[in-house]
């Protein structure tokens, strides 16, 4: 299986290729209730997880709440 | 009875919505989530800000941070503090839309490391973009009348000048600024937003005329922050209620308030 290589909140993470961010949250681990997802700091929508394919080089960035002022 | 009783019945409209009281306070700094828990309800605020950032591995602190906010029942102001590009903002907004479920947006572009202070121009570029994406956008800015002015160009119905840098303390350094800008928009909802340390200062930023404040640090700071948050509730209620009731013209010299009429004879030679 060809896998990719992609950073995940500054991590590095290998995926099988192909693998789209709704696969990528279960296989972290994410509950997607609360989060919001960038790729290479573009926004990407919850309704477009599933369509939207990572490549090898991302950059992914996934936000949850937490206290501010 | 009074005019503020009236105000008290009838609330105050921001960003669409109608509210009673006129301190937004943030959610970040407390000792403890108790105590920001109990601060906040001390405060009687209606909007609390929030934030986003990256999950780490202390996913559930993060979700108990967030389930004491929703349970509140408050309105949701998330900021997009950290940000320092007008393409960082716009982004780090969306993505609190989608997560917060609010278009207000809380839009703060720093532009100096060192006192935080917001780029202007990176501010007004972020807020084109966000209003035409129909986010009611609630900027984070400096007490520069021109810049301003650019933000309500850009479509901003909604001014948050600084008092003082973020965290600093500090108070009003400026009234003459803040003054300039309440006058130039006196139907325009605008909040003091950052450098609030003292009750005091929140009196002073109500008596100016400005519609309410925002502040973090100086409740959950405070030695005792659920003390301070009823401590600042009752000070943006007295300036509220000042500024309403219209203060006196200053004077430039002494004037007797006891009646001259009738002054003992002892007096009457002097």
């Amino acid at each position: 299986m060809t896998m990719i290589t992609v950073s995940v909140n500054g991590e590095t993470k290998t995926f099988p290729k192909g693998i789209n961010i709704k696969e990528m949250l279960q296989k972290l681990n994410f509950h997607d209730e609360w989060l919001g997802v960038a790729v290479n700091k573009e926004f990407v929508p919850k309704d477009a997880f599933e369509k939207t394919c990572l490549k090898s080089g991302d950059e992914v960035d996934v936000l949850a709440p937490v206290s501010g002022g | 009875m009074t005019k503020m009783m009236e105000t008290d019945q009838t609330g105050w409209e921001i960003g669409g919505k109608q509210l009673t009281s006129r301190m937004f306070i943030g959610s970040a700094l407390y000792p403890s989530p108790a105590v920001m828990e109990d601060a906040i309800k001390a405060s009687q605020a209606q909007v609390v800000t929030v934030s986003l950032r990256r999950q780490g591995v202390n996913k559930e602190a993060g979700e108990g941070f967030w389930n004491i906010i929703r349970e509140l029942g408050v309105e949701v102001l998330p900021n997009t503090a950290g940000c320092h590009s007008a393409k960082e903002a716009i982004t780090v907004a969306q993505m609190a839309r989608e997560v917060f479920g609010t278009n207000w947006i809380k839009l703060e572009v720093i532009g100096d490391q060192y006192n935080l202070q917001p780029d202007p121009y990176e501010t007004v570029e972020a807020a084109k973009v966000l209003v035409k994406e129909g986010f009611e956008v609630f900027p984070y800015t400096t007490d520069d009348l021109v810049v301003a002015k650019k933000l309500v160009g850009a479509g901003c119905n909604i001014l948050m000048p600084w008092g003082s840098p973020i965290g600093s303390g500090k108070g009003l350094m400026n009234p003459y600024n803040l003054k300039a800008i309440r006058e130039a928009f006196p139907n325009m909802p605008l909040i003091i937003d950052a450098g609030i340390g003292k009750p005091s200062h929140a009196v002073m930023a109500m008596e100016l005329g400005y519609d309410g404040i925002l502040l973090n640090s100086a409740v959950a700071l405070a030695q005792d922050s659920v003390a301070m948050a009823k401590a600042f509730a009752l000070a943006v209620e007295a300036g509220r209620m000042g500024y309403e009731a219209g203060a006196m013209q200053e004077r430039e010299f002494a004037s007797p308030s006891t009646p001259t009429v009738g002054t003992p004879f002892w007096h009457q030679n002097k």
